[in-house]
């Protein structure tokens, strides 16, 4: 029944059944190894019982010391061999799926690292680093544990079967009858719990979310004074975990023990029509006994089945997680006869863009030139499309139509390398990685001198304050180091671009909120960074405006007009929309002054 | 799979505090509300131990008196004897198994329960010293673990040893010799596991400082991917992760060789047990000095024997990491928290007026390093104060003393005259909110989240709020506007958008007082402007204190304080400021001076 389930499912879930095969394959000489061990192991369990009957038999019955010594001498041999060759399978296994493991993560986290940035849009980190870790740790468990107890079950189930009858067809019979029912049992059991399971699993997901959730807005919490309700939201779903919990149990103990009575039933028959048997002197008394331990030897492995085909459901549910991600194909193509250009000048141009996120375009039919050494502003409200635009220069994502090109070369023509290397980035949001402030400006340029770092530093104003921090540049950034204003941190990815001394800027500056003091600092970092190159700046800071060769307006995704300050702020009612509170100010303080 | 567990904890299981007994005790008194289920589970153990003890017994006297006597109506009589008492064993196993996983899991709901209301009760310097991360694996893992090995593990591992006892009493009563020439493996084993387990341990715990170096670069490189896709670093990151994957992997392989090992050996010692009844049972039954159906039940003994000792050494193995669970645990419940409300404390009227005063207030988050001096200021009911001045100036603690996040290290904070030590926290914070700058949005629909505060607030009133501020176009173009989803896997918002909700649902909370923290700072300028104005509508009669970067967005307000160094420097109406020599004229000469050079240009 079972059997066909898994089939069946096998089935459905082809693709990453055969990727797992790729990674099992590696590995064939280890697997070799095990099953080798395994048939040895399980001959040498199989052997036990049989020795013992001898023992009863032929040194207890018979009362022969030397028939005693001989099987007792046995035994011990056999239980040496099954030990080592129990060792050797258990060892081998893990060596196994740990191995594999191991290359699974390793090609996850390589076929992530290569996506675009559409693929990290709708993913999230903690989802993905639970790929990387659970669900390998699924496929891992299923060859530790599973795939060896399967395989030794198998094995002895065969093995006994034969020696069973090898010894007493009858016997055998009796002994075979608890099967049908154990199945029927296991069934049933399964067909009850596994909704349940599901259910549990649901809902310690749900706890989770809500007391992530819960603990994280703790500050709002406090301040709006709702503790009660977040315990009320807390104990509804605490109780209902609990509620699941209880059927759960309820469902474990009326059928796990009962495989267990099936076993005694079945142990009662055996003793019954063995004892006649051994009444009637056609066999003796250690038979019987040996049928029982080949009997406890086939239901162990029969009460697993259940937990064994749910393991190896969930290793398979893991396993298609994992080649979705492997599969999806989201990464940015780089064509096989792609360039580099040696003598870069760093003109840019949109020809006829538009581009879709999902359904809704957000840039519709953008084109626009900017010349080498020029500095461009875009504005535009919220969700004009401005951070798009600058998105897809370094090919973070491809066009949906039109073509973006750098010195008139579509950049999808270009190595992505090279583009990237040309082309820098500030991000609205600055990252920074848990290391020193050093590693973090060195970041794109790892083998740059200290003399480099600093002077990109200095550049980028950043650089007193770093000296004031007590280790230098060395100090450690984040949750063991020092925490960084926006403002700061800014400043370090500004001067993380300028070592890389690309040709082309570009820059999220939209919502930077900074203390003034900051600010001026800031200005004079941003002055340095253009400096000679091509620059695209998303700002709202009038003064960068003012100062920009060009200014491209955006609005609901479509390039509403080009030009410089003071034609748009009288041509568009919405340029002027945007400034007009900075003007006002501008106007307001030099009068003061 | 005895050692399993010790695959979780940390290392803080070097490093406990509590004592055993100290902690023994403190888990004694959690287990007290079940008094009665583990009374019943006791006297089920007890019939249980006696039915498992009788089987054997039962085909023992088959072998040895019913078989050789050739007596089939005997033998049919035993068998059927021995059908009742499996019946029986199986009935009293059922219901025993049922209980103690109950117990099991109401322990469980119990400890969750009071941990997150624990949580909740504390002050905010605790969340300040702790991770979320870290409190959630608290009330999650920790609280399984200390239920498996220190609970229901407790009880189980009590039930080992009087199902241990009973079957020994009853060994030696059969056959003294045999039984103690059994109980020979006994120590035998428990120097095996004990061995095995302190091996096990150790190699444990280096695959857990591997694995979470390894989550730990998984994150970083994730959460970083744009940065390191943008600068070209996917190669260094790749041989980064290879270095940390091979390390973790060599480290489980490592733990493998020992545990693989415990196992088989602890078969060897079983065997040997078996071996040494068999052939000194043989040899008795030989000499005549006993029967087989004897030797045959102490083989049987013998294997039940093994599984509850295995169970108690798996407890035992388990035990220093869910002692350091347990203590982790007992930590956050016995936590104090920093602010309680005093005995007579009120609770404030429907209507306030909403004048704030602040008299000599001192305060230092550390003893000795004081981030406000000496602060003298009153709010009059309805003005709207703005605060301005460099990051660490103490802008943001003033608020957080404000709504009594800390207590004042010095001086007095009064609401309408009287001292917020003496109103209810929860009475207070539903007059005077305070909107932090981390936005932060609950899952559910938006319309939920506007109403967080204040599940009354008819819709209309919701949406009235959100056009003011210039939410409502943003919400109207979501798929199913109000009633979007905003949880995780639901659509994207901003952060700036996060704030904006953030701050109508603190007005839709209908505060007396609001204090909005640098509320805005994910905002746009132009957005910003249009809350500024929708704010002065909404918050027309409460009093507001605004805290921000932007010095445009201050100008209007009826009054200006400047901070410098935990010290009001300066206030005033803009116009008045500007004219005086100090921090802010100079601020909006930075501030103009920067476009002014422009003008040059």
């Amino acid at each position: 029944m079972s059997v066909t389930i898994l089939a069946m499912s096998l089935i459905k879930n082809l693709s990453p059944f055969r990727t797992l095969m790729k990674y099992i394959a590696r590995q064939w000489k280890l697997l070799l190894l095990f099953a080798f061990m395994s048939i040895v192991s399980s001959e040498a369990s199989v052997l036990g019982p049989y020795v013992i009957m001898n023992i009863i038999d032929k040194g207890m019955v018979e009362k022969n010391f030397n028939q005693l010594t001989f099987y007792i001498v046995a035994l011990i041999v056999l239980t040496i061999v099954g030990s080592v060759s129990d060792f050797i399978i258990s060892y081998s296994t893990r060596y196994f799926s740990n191995n594999l493991a191991k290359d699974l993560r390793f090609d996850l986290f390589r076929s992530i690292q290569s996506k675009s940035f559409a693929f990290f849009d709708r993913s999230r980190v903690g989802q993905l680093v639970s790929r990387m870790t659970s669900d390998v740790d699924e496929i891992r468990g299923f060859f530790d544990f599973n795939l060896r107890f399967l395989t030794s079950s198998i094995l002895t189930f065969v093995l006994a079967l034969a020696t069973m009858v090898t010894l007493n067809i009858e016997l055998t019979l009796v002994t075979l009858a608890s099967l049908p029912v154990m199945l029927l049992v296991i069934f049933l059991f399964n067909r009850k719990i596994s909704p349940i399971f599901w259910d549990i699993r649901n809902k310690v997901g749900q706890l989770t979310a809500t007391l992530q959730e819960s603990l994280s807005g703790y500050k709002l919490v406090k301040a709006m004074a709702t503790e009660d309700q977040e315990i009320n939201r807390f104990d509804a779903v605490n109780r209902s975990l609990l509620l699941s919990n209880y059927q759960a149990s309820k469902v474990r103990s009326i059928y796990l023990p009962f495989t267990g009575l099936i076993v005694s039933l079945i142990y009662a028959l055996l003793i019954w029509y063995g004892g006649l048997l051994v009444i009637n002197q056609k066999i003796m008394i250690g038979e019987v006994v040996a049928f029982a331990t080949y009997m406890g030897m086939f239901v162990g492995p029969v009460r697993m089945l259940g937990f064994m085909y749910e393991g190896m459901k969930r290793a398979l549910v893991a396993m298609r997680r994992l080649t979705d991600i492997m599969e999806a194909n989201v990464v940015i193509p780089e064509k096989p006869n792609a360039i580099e250009l040696p003598n870069l000048k760093g003109k840019v141009e949109f020809r006829n863009v538009s581009f879709s996120y999902k359904d809704e375009p957000t840039l519709k039919d953008v084109s626009f030139v900017i010349n080498p050494g020029e500095k461009v502003a875009v504005v535009g409200p919220i969700g004009s499309g401005k951070t798009t635009v600058l998105n897809l220069i370094p090919r973070f994502y491809d066009v949906t139509s039109g073509k973006v090109l750098i010195d008139d070369v579509d950049v999808r023509d270009l190595k992505l390398s090279f583009l990237r290397r040309v082309v820098a980035v500030v991000p609205q949001e600055t990252f920074l990685f848990p290391t020193t402030i050093r590693e973090n400006i060195a970041f794109g340029k790892k083998d740059a001198s200290m003399e480099e770092i600093i002077a990109a530093a200095k550049a980028a104003q950043i650089h007193d304050t770093i000296e004031k921090f007590p280790n230098g540049y060395e100090t450690l950034v984040g949750e063991r180091g020092v925490t960084l204003s926006g403002g700061q941190r800014q400043r370090i990815a500004i001067a993380r671009a300028l070592l890389v001394n690309p040709r082309i800027v570009l820059l999220d500056d939209s919502t930077s909120s900074v203390d003034v003091e900051t600010e001026s600092a800031i200005q004079k970092a941003l002055d340095k960074l253009l400096e000679g190159r091509t620059a695209v700046i998303i700002t709202s800071r009038l003064s960068t405006v003012q100062k920009a060769d060009k200014i491209i307006l955006m609005n609901e995704g479509r390039v509403e007009a080009i030009g410089k300050f003071n034609e748009l702020y009288e041509k568009s009612e919405l340029f002027r929309s945007l400034f007009s509170k900075q003007m006002e100010e501008l106007v307001f303080s030099k009068e003061v002054n | 799979m005895g050692l399993w567990m010790a695959r979780m904890g940390t290392d803080e299981e070097l490093e406990r505090k509590l004592s055993d007994k100290e902690l023994l005790a403190r888990i004694v008194r959690l287990l007290s509300p079940f008094k009665k289920k583990l009374f019943l589970i006791f006297v089920l153990l007890l019939a249980g131990s006696v039915t498992s003890i009788l089987g054997p017994y039962i085909t023992s006297q088959i072998i040895d008196i019913y078989l050789p006597k050739a007596d089939i109506n005997g033998l049919f009589q035993m068998v059927l004897l021995f059908i009742f008492v499996s019946i029986l064993d199986w009935l009293i196993t059922s219901y025993r198994t049922y209980i103690i996983t109950n117990l099991g899991n109401d322990f469980i709901y119990n400890l969750r329960k009071m941990l997150f209301n624990k949580l909740h009760s504390l002050s905010m310097r605790f969340f300040v010293n702790h991770q979320i991360g870290w409190l959630i694996s608290r009330v999650l893992s920790d609280v399984d673990v200390v239920n498996n090995v220190l609970a229901t593990g407790l009880v189980t591992a009590i039930s080992d040893l009087v199902t241990i006892v009973a079957i020994a009493a009853f060994m030696i009563y059969l056959d003294y010799q045999l039984a103690l020439i059994s109980f020979i493996i006994l120590p035998v084993l428990a120097i095996v596991t004990y061995y095995y387990g302190a091996k096990a341990r150790e190699a444990f715990r280096k695959t857990r400082r591997k694995i979470s170096a390894l989550t730990s670069n998984v994150e970083q490189s994730l959460t970083g991917v744009r940065v390191i896709q943008a600068f070209n670093k996917e190669k260094e990151q790749i041989n980064k992760f290879e270095q940390v994957n091979k390390e973790y992997a060599s480290s489980e392989i490592e733990a493998a060789r020992i545990t693989a090992g415990f196992m088989p050996v602890v078969n060897v010692v079983q065997t040997f047990g078996t071996m040494l009844v068999l052939y000194f049972g043989g040899l008795k039954v030989i000499n005549g000095t006993s029967e087989i159906g004897i030797v045959f039940a102490f083989v049987q003994y013998i294997t039940r024997f093994f599984f509850p000792i295995r169970e108690i050494a798996m407890l035992y193995n388990n035990f220093q990491v869910a002692a350091a669970s347990a203590e982790r645990i007992f930590a956050i419940l016995e936590a104090e928290p920093e602010i309680v409300d005093s005995e007579d404390a009120i609770e404030l009227p429907e209507q306030i007026r909403g004048e704030i005063s602040y008299e000599n207030v001192s305060f230092a988050y550390e003893p000795g390093v004081y981030v406000l001096k000496n602060i003298n200021l009153t709010v009059r009911p309805g003005e709207k104060l703005a605060i301005v001045g460099a990051t660490g100036a103490g802008k943001s603690t003033l608020a957080a003393l404000t709504v009594r996040f800390y207590d004042p290290t010095e001086g007095v904070i009064r609401l309408d005259g009287i001292d917020l030590r003496k109103i209810k926290q929860k009475s207070l914070r539903k007059k005077v909110i305070l909107v932090p700058q981390e936005p932060f949005v609950f899952s559910g629909t938006l319309m939920d989240n506007l109403k967080y505060a204040n599940p009354e607030v008819p819709d209309e009133e919701v949406i009235r709020v959100c056009k003011e501020i210039g939410l409502h176009n943003v919400i109207e173009k979501f798929p199913n506007g109000y009633n979007t989803q905003i949880s995780e896997g639901g659509i994207d918002i901003s952060s700036g958008q996060k704030q904006l909700i953030t701050i109508a649902r603190a007005i839709l909370a209908n505060p007396s007082v609001v204090i909005l923290d640098e509320a805005m700072s994910s905002v746009d300028p132009s957005t910003e402007e249009v809350v500024h104005e929708a704010l002065k509508k909404l918050t027309k009669n409460r009093t507001t204190i605004i805290i921000a970067h932007r010095l445009s967005t201050v100008k209007e307000s009826d009054r200006i304080i400047v901070m410098a160094n935990g010290q009001i420097v300066q206030q005033g109406t803009h116009e008045q400021l500007l004219k005086e020599e100090g921090i802010y004229r100079n601020l909006w000469k930075t501030l103009v001076g920067a476009e002014q050079e422009v003008e040059v240009r």
